[in-house]
């Protein structure tokens, strides 16, 4: 559904200086995915959303978006949503109902006023549908960002930082909805700072660096449940378990799967006093961290 | 294709309606002329209520022409640098049709405030019973191509460049600034009997004149009308073809102003 295949953005910052906020990179998402660009600030993740909006045109490389290369404006957009980063590039001069009128009639199938009307009384616009967007708080921004990506019912969303400005509720809300229109085929791209709600919903992921595609995979091959177990337990430190940290007489350690029966001897001999034991999980923060490197950040 | 032109230029409407900046525009161009207009009343003997009401048009329709000029300009600078046109672009809706409606929309007030303009002129004339002058008609047409031509020419400069260097671009790269510069160059020239680089700054400062728009086309043929208000077949002719190079420059300026905005990385 969307290509990138060696795709490079470069900014000339001075003379001679060059910004590469993308450099030779290449993925795929396919039909159906919940994709998830993740990275560092000024990894080059929304250049990327860009690219393939083609609101960015590549320094090198190609961008093909539904089998084409993306041309603004044309007839593929008319199955695309997009929720950009942010707030302002709503017009603050119109109301939250003429806004959403207004991109309805730039869609040639968008929904009808009565469905419109639902939309905005799912996200708790309704009764703002007169106030101008200029006076709506980022949140409500957020909403009718949400609303006006929806409004053709597209094929694929773009989302950039989607949850950005939402309540709790809004966000559960919202995610619930995105998981929806997944299940029913839409193919989703999101960018996102918040790696559990990434976790929660996407596919598949991509990660960059500094401009640079450090790894894309299906979800389940970035987190995994590992082959050891944390404990806890009332006692002291035994050779059978690697301690993490120890406080009033409790411990907790990583244990092993071939020291778990020497361990569970203890604990039926009565030696610890077992309080918990459970799988340990990798998860995506973990694959994050380790792949783009614990504080080691550029904002 | 239509009702997309049609949504864009509602909006674009109500834009140019709720922007603050042209309100408070507008509100001090009809204080400074209700002023204008009420001190003439007070003070100015009713035979010469002709001079009154020609002052009052001259006086309108140089502010008009000086408004409209910047909405083309305000309408697309704010519409791209806030980055709204990326929600617009990312929807069916082409880049031409976009920029088309905000063509439409500038020129389609400017010309309604010419024919508010005019219609002040011809309302005075009849309250007052003076006959009614062709030269009011003949000075709305070349004030609203005037407008067209600022317009659109502002319109490709500020997708340029930032809005105010578009501004002081229009204001320094004007047809009259390099025709005096020509002429002053000539006459340095005659006076120095020549130098390798005067002959060079001349015949660049000619090309540059001859590329620059014409803001008001066959103006030397319009001082008569100014005073006297009365139009010859002759010139009726040259406001024809005022608006035929009016429509021209907007097309031009609309082409470049669109491949612009097609190459303009819109991050």
């Amino acid at each position: 559904m969307i290509t990138l295949s060696h795709v490079s953005v470069h900014f000339k910052k001075f003379r001679s200086e060059v910004l590469k906020a993308l450099d030779d990179v290449t993925f795929t998402v396919a039909g159906g995915e919940f994709f998830a660009l993740l990275g560092e600030n000024g990894a080059g993740k929304s250049t990327a959303m860009h690219c393939m909006l083609g609101l960015t045109r590549p320094t090198r490389g190609s961008v093909t978006l539904f089998g084409q290369p993306p041309t603004l404006g044309s007839d593929v957009y008319q199955q695309i949503g997009y929720l950009p980063e942010e707030p302002h590039h709503y017009p603050a001069y119109l109301t939250i109902g003429e806004a959403i009128d207004y991109y309805a009639r730039l869609y040639r199938h968008a929904l009808p006023p009565q469905q419109r009307a639902e939309l905005l009384e799912r996200l708790g616009l309704a009764e703002y549908r007169n106030l101008r967007i200029g006076k709506c708080s980022k949140g409500m921004k957020q909403k009718v960002g949400i609303a006006q990506c929806l409004l053709a019912q597209p094929r694929l969303l773009f989302l950039d930082e989607p949850m950005r400005g939402l309540d709790p509720v809004g966000v559960r809300d919202f995610r619930e909805v995105l998981v929806d229109m997944n299940r029913n085929g839409c193919t989703i791209v999101m960018n996102s700072h918040i790696l559990g709600e990434v976790e929660s919903v996407a596919t598949s992921a991509a990660i960059l660096k500094r401009g640079r595609l450090v790894i894309q995979d299906r979800l389940e091959n970035l987190t995994r449940d590992e082959e050891r177990y944390e404990v806890s337990y009332e006692g002291e430190p035994l050779d059978c378990v690697e301690v993490i940290a120890r406080q009033n007489g409790t411990v907790r350690a990583i244990l092993h799967p071939e020291r778990m029966a020497d361990f569970l001897a203890l604990a039926a001999a009565g030696s610890i006093r077992l309080e918990s034991l459970q799988r340990t999980h990798h998860s995506l923060e973990d694959t994050f961290l380790a792949l783009v490197g614990e504080g080691d950040h550029h904002a | 294709m239509l009702d997309q032109l049609l949504a864009n230029i509602a909006i674009d409407l109500k834009f140019f309606r709720r922007n603050r900046l042209l309100l408070a525009i507008a509100f001090v161009f009809i204080a400074v002329t209700a002023i204008f207009i009420t001190g003439s009343l007070v003070w100015g003997s009713s035979s010469g209520r002709f001079e009154i009401v020609q002052a009052i048009f001259m006086q309108l329709s140089y502010f008009t022409s000086l408004f409209t000029a910047f909405l083309g300009l305000l309408l697309v600078s704010t519409q791209v640098r806030s980055k709204n046109i990326k929600l617009v672009l990312t929807k069916p809706c082409r880049p031409e049709v976009w920029l088309a409606s905000a063509f439409l929309s500038a020129i389609g007030v400017a010309f309604l405030l010419h024919i508010a303009t005019l219609l002040v002129a011809i309302v005075l004339s009849l309250v007052w019973g003076i006959p009614l002058q062709a030269g009011f008609a003949f000075l709305t047409i070349t004030a609203f191509v005037r407008s067209v031509i600022i317009l659109g020419y502002l319109v490709l400069l500020t997708m340029a460049f930032h809005p105010v260097v578009a501004v002081l671009l229009a204001v320094v790269f004007t047809e009259s600034t390099f025709y005096e510069l020509r002429m002053a160059v000539l006459t340095g020239i005659k006076a120095t009997g020549g130098n390798i680089l005067l002959p060079l700054l001349e015949k660049s400062s000619y090309l540059i004149y001859m590329l620059l728009p014409m803001t008001t086309p066959y103006e030397e043929k319009y001082g008569a009308v100014t005073q006297s208000m009365r139009v010859s077949g002759e010139l009726w002719a040259t406001s024809i073809y005022s608006l035929a190079y009016a429509a021209t420059l907007t097309l031009l300026f609309y082409f470049g102003s669109l491949r612009l905005l097609q190459r303009k990385n819109l991050m």
